[in-house]
């Protein structure tokens, strides 16, 4: 009895983050900020210590951190020299996991400390990649001390009551999100690597003096969203633009002018246009057919989810994709804002949204809206739900930040107000009068609550008068014109309908398209000119090849397939070694395919880069 | 020329060609009938005239190069067309849209991904715009052999779609105005005759005259300025 008592001393936890900021917020947070700092391994990866009440009795809490993922993919050495083996070989070539020589400190810190704890909590992002990251973590640990009781802490914040909560709900690490997280880093290494050294041992030959030093990758979801930027710009390309012609009606009453147009909006046929032109000018009397008065209103801001961040800092603040999540991450590791990856835009019914609209009632610019919508917040709800984290909203009230990092947050907590508060309303006139069986109208809009306008200047929305119209009045107009106008090609993609195409399509996940879209930038795949994304020779070139093939390389249909296999293995319906075969048959197949009409992609680039040279196989070794 | 040729050429006429402005060349017909009789031997002289309107409405009329409408039609912008005719569809097309987006629908190549503009996410007002669905005004292009005729539907013609392929013969009946040379059709006036000239009954011929009426039309604004 008195052995056992001696030796039941304090119950010591591991817990592991997934960045050193989160675990120093975390650990201020459970600590109330009486944590104790002392140095791991890593430089990085600080080690912090504090006392915790837990499972009925008090616990030594040891608080450390990864920096990402810890451990990497790699094929085995045979495998590893470029010309080692045939291409086709590395759909199956065996694959080993390894911690990189960047991370080997960060592990042997956790090996050591993991010795004395008898229980681990993994506090990593409550994502897919951080369960993932999560199961390296209790693979290290487990490695190095077994019997180890291991908990997942389930968060969507760094904030005090979020934290405390997560650690008296403690659940278990779910082992199917990361096995897909397993299978879509192995196809991506294995899809990835095939066709890169497939296409650059061929093209660098066969174009030596415009390819020699290049690097050009291939990847599963880099090549269909550089698809869609050739897509948009041959849509421009083949587009014909045509003449059109419309009747404008001109009027001045009251000192107003008004302009009415044509219910055929526009003809594309000049005679039929003429017709109807010189119906109106024998006989212009215009007949008030209907005068409408119509509430209208201009919809708030749905709640914010990661697409909707991504694309309207890119619009509104011109701040790219890939700077606008690093800067979100850092807020959110700040505990400034909720966790910025998530595909919900519905707030839970008990969600405190006063106390988060409070926090904001002193700021000097939105203090007062905040002020007036804080009793009766009513949200603007999407329709979906990642079922882990509730929409993009701010945590914490700060005005310390600057430039870009400022910008942000203000739109994250002026996007918040706004879906917190009330769409604008307003009053819409409309006018319809007939001249000669043609109607036309026109109309005013009386703008009479800003209500979310207030807090949004992002949008505008104004007055348009309109004077005052009776109906049966008849009048003669001030003029009727035959205007002639030309149709408009679309225009090249913006960021932002690249990221709504790629979500469109299922081509990566909200976490990973800022990246893809990086990829095809340093590729110099494509180039950006005024906002505007234009494929490079070489991208079009690739594109073009691989359709000519008739295959469908550049097209996100397998891409898509993908990750919707590693959803069905996240919901338990098929199982990792399922989705790695069907998905390593496919693009092994379209690999054979491609690399037997080879001469297609050096066709398709040789319009560009002029004739190529013969290709030689190299056979040296 | 046979007797029987003969009869079988003036019973076609008598019984075909006095319904319409429609002169068909002696020779034409003449040989027609010499095709027929010697492809088809035995059939009475009224099933060969109705096997000569057949071959008729498989035949492109711009060989034939008759001008049945001209002498009406063409004297004054405005008038009232009194008759019946036979005449050959080029093709129709809705005039309030542009004629690229058929063409793009014709080859089935619309891509959705086109329309996907992320500066115009759509607004209540819009929203509430694309419901109100604009009515369709076919523009439907005949000839008669030679002259280029251009007619609308003044209502919505049920039998006409815009994907009728050139050569589709078209019967307009009844007092038919026009204005600024535009002949203003209702539902009464139209009959499709049908028939498919082979040679130009396909979607890239069509979608090739489509393509050099848009140059046309460039063609006539710069006439105009
Ligand atoms: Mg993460």
């Amino acid at each position: 009895m008195k052995n056992t008592l001696v030796l039941r001393t304090m119950l010591k936890i591991l817990n592991v983050a997934e960045k050193n900021d989160a675990a120093k917020s975390i650990a201020a947070h459970l600590s109330k900020g009486t944590s104790r700092m002392r140095n791991g391994d890593s430089p990085y990866n600080k080690i912090y210590e504090f006392e915790y009440n837990l499972f009925n009795q008090k616990c030594l809490m040891v608080m450390t951190s990864v920096s990402g993922h810890l451990l990497a993919l790699e094929f085995s050495k045979q495998f590893k020299g470029w010309k080692s083996c045939d291409p086709v070989e590395l759909f199956h070539a065996k694959i080993e996991r390894f911690c990189p020589d960047d991370y080997q400190k960060i592990k042997r810190t956790l090996e050591r400390e993991v010795r004395s704890c008898q229980k681990l909590i993994i506090w990593t992002d409550c994502d897919r990649e951080g369960e993932n990251i999560g199961y390296e973590i209790i693979d290290v640990c487990t490695a190095a001390r077994s019997n180890l009781d291991v908990y997942r802490a389930i968060f969507s914040e760094i904030t005090t009551p979020s934290i405390t909560r997560s650690i008296r709900d403690l659940k278990r690490p779910n082992r199917l999100v990361s096995d897909a997280v397993e299978v879509r880093k192995e196809l991506d290494l294995r899809i990835g690597a095939a066709f890169t050294r497939f296409q650059t041992l061929r093209l660098t030959k066969v174009f030596p003096n415009q390819l020699a030093e290049n690097l050009i990758s291939y990847g599963s979801c880099q090549f269909p969203t550089l698809g869609f930027v050739v897509e948009r710009y041959k849509d421009r390309e083949n587009f014909i633009a045509e003449p059109f012609w419309k009747l404008v009606v001109y009027h001045e009453k009251d000192g107003q002018k008004v302009e009415f147009s044509w219910d055929r909006v526009r003809l594309f046929d000049y005679q039929v246009c003429e017709m109807f032109y010189n119906r109106l000018i024998n006989n212009p009397n215009a007949t008030v057919q209907s005068v409408t008065n119509k509430p209208k209103s201009k919809w708030r801001p749905v709640a914010l989810d990661t697409i909707e961040l991504e694309k309207s800092a890119s619009r509104k603040l011109k701040i790219s994709a890939k700077e606008t999540m690093t800067i979100a991450e850092k807020l959110y590791t700040q505990g400034l804002i909720s966790y910025p990856r998530t595909e919900t835009n519905i707030f839970p019914k008990d969600f405190n949204l006063r106390g988060l609209i409070e926090n904001q009632i002193n700021d000097p610019n939105w203090g007062e809206f905040a002020q007036r919508i804080v009793d009766r917040p009513n949200p603007r709800n999407g329709t979906k739900s990642d079922q882990a984290h509730p929409p993009i909203h701010p945590t914490k009230y700060t005005n310390g930040l600057q430039g870009n990092e400022r910008k942000i947050y203000e739109f994250i907590v002026r996007q918040f107000l706004a879906c917190c508060s009330a769409d604008a309303r307003g009053s819409e006139t409309t006018v319809t009068i007939d001249i000669n069986n043609e109607k036309f109208t026109a109309s005013g809009l009386m703008v009479l609550e800003r209500n979310y306008l207030d807090v949004y200047p992002y949008e505008k929305w104004s007055d348009k008068e309109i004077p005052i119209f009776e109906r049966g009045h008849v009048f003669i107009p001030k003029s009727i014109n035959l205007k002639e106008g030309k149709t408009e090609p679309p225009r090249l993609l913006t960021e932002a309908d690249l990221i709504a195409l790629m979500e469109k399509h299922g081509i990566g996940t909200d976490a990973t398209h800022a990246e893809h879209i990086e990829t095809i930038k340093e590729r110099r795949y494509v180039t950006i000119e005024q906002n505007l994304f234009i494929p490079a020779e070489l991208g079009l070139g690739l594109v073009e090849g691989y359709d000519s093939m008739g295959y469908a390389m550049s097209k996100p249909r397998l891409r898509a397939e993908l990750e919707k296999d590693l959803q069905e293995i996240c919901a338990g319906r098929k199982t990792k070694e399922q989705v790695l075969e069907a998905q390593i048959k496919a693009y092994e197949d379209c690999f054979k395919d491609a690399r037997s009409n080879v001469e297609k992609l050096d066709q398709a680039l040789s319009k560009y880069y002029g004739a190529p040279t013969l290709f030689v196989e190299d056979t040296s070794n | 020329m046979t007797s029987n040729i003969q009869k079988i050429t003036e019973e076609f006429k008598r019984k075909h060609l006095t319904k319409y402005s429609l002169e068909v060349p002696d020779d034409w017909l003449s040989q027609c009938a010499e095709f027929l009789t010697a492809e088809t031997p035995g059939k009475t002289i009224s099933e060969y005239t109705d096997l000569i309107f057949g071959q008729l409405l498989d035949f492109d009329l711009n060989l034939i190069g008759t001008e049945s409408i001209k002498p009406i039609f063409f004297k004054t912008l405005n008038g009232t067309l009194n008759g019946t005719f036979f005449l050959q569809l080029k093709y129709c097309i809705d005039t309030t849209e542009s004629s690229f987006s058929l063409i793009q629908k014709l080859r089935g190549i619309i891509s959705d991904n086109a329309q996907v503009d992320a500066d115009n996410v759509p607004t209540a007002t819009q929203f509430e715009q694309r419901n109100v669905k604009k009515n369709r005004m076919l523009a439907i292009y005949l000839t008669d052999g030679k002259n280029s005729i251009t007619a609308i539907e003044n209502r919505m013609i049920p039998v006409l779609k815009d994907d009728l392929l050139p050569g589709v013969k078209v019967e307009i009946s009844g007092k038919i105005p026009f204005e600024n040379n535009v002949l203003l059709l209702e539902p009464q006036h139209v009959k499709v005759l049908g028939g498919c000239v082979e040679e130009i009954a396909n979607l890239d011929y069509m979608l090739n005259l489509i393509q050099e009426d848009i140059a046309l039309k460039y063609q006539n604004r710069e006439d105009r300025e």
